[in-house]
């Protein structure tokens, strides 16, 4: 009882750090996005309730600015960070891209796809694309 | 859609936007019926990759929902936290 309650401490402790690790990159890349947290005087989600969550605000931030200016630093600075992230062999961080940013981009309708995928790495974009088969 | 339009807490609203999207091919959209579609076609670990963490976490903000974290919620909000529970536990191997 007491080994599996430190392994999951130890679990645990490997989630906050993949979590701290990409959060500290994105807000230190897209220092636009931390000033929009500032400003609206929203909190950046707990790690408890999950990376995923964190990716999703993100993700629904970078559709408005997409929407409104997709030349905006903003834009181009989240790109960069989504397309080093992907450079990663992490299947836990390629998932987090996947599931946490590329699923709400291609499900966003308000968005043009081929847009968003010429703004990713070769090689996300056959993740990016992977979603035409669960989504129309 | 119509979970969205039935809730009235705003951290509801927030994760139904989270864990529904619109346009699915297969079942209603849900984190769940991801999870399920994935289980059948064992495609978790291709390139859709898996969404059982996201509904780990999803879960967690489900149990805060219900305790007050995020203020109160109406009889009709609880209906649909447990819906929602529903939906990403039946068949996906997580607990509730």
């Amino acid at each position: 009882m007491v080994v599996k309650k430190n392994i999951m401490k130890e679990l645990e402790k490997i989630d906050r750090y993949i979590y701290s690790s990409l959060v500290d990159l994105l807000l230190k890349m897209v220092p636009e996005y931390k000033k929009k947290i500032e400003q609206s005087g929203s909190k950046i989600i707990m790690p408890e309730e999950g990376v995923y969550r964190f990716m999703y605000e993100f993700s629904v931030c970078l559709i408005e600015e997409i929407l409104e200016n997709i030349y905006s630093d903003f834009v181009t600075n989240a790109f960069m960070y989504i397309n080093k992230v992907g450079e990663s062999h992490n299947l836990e961080l390629q998932n987090i891209l996947r599931i946490g940013i590329f699923e709400i981009l291609y499900t966003t309708k308000e968005l043009d796809r081929n847009q968003v995928c010429n703004m990713l790495s070769e090689k996300l974009q056959k993740d990016f694309n992977a979603f035409s088969k669960y989504y129309y | 859609m119509r979970l969205l339009n039935n809730v009235t807490n705003p951290q509801l609203k927030k994760a139904i936007a989270y864990l529904y999207r619109e346009g699915a091919q297969y079942g209603s959209g849900s984190t769940g019926a991801m999870i399920r579609e994935e289980l059948i076609n064992g495609t978790t670990t291709s390139q859709s990759g898996s969404h059982i963490i996201k509904a780990e976490g999803a879960l967690i903000n489900m149990r805060k929902l219900l305790n007050g974290n995020f203020g109160s919620l109406g009889e009709q909000d609880r209906k649909i936290v447990f819906e929602i529970v529903e939906d990403l536990t039946n068949g996906t191997g997580l607990k509730w």
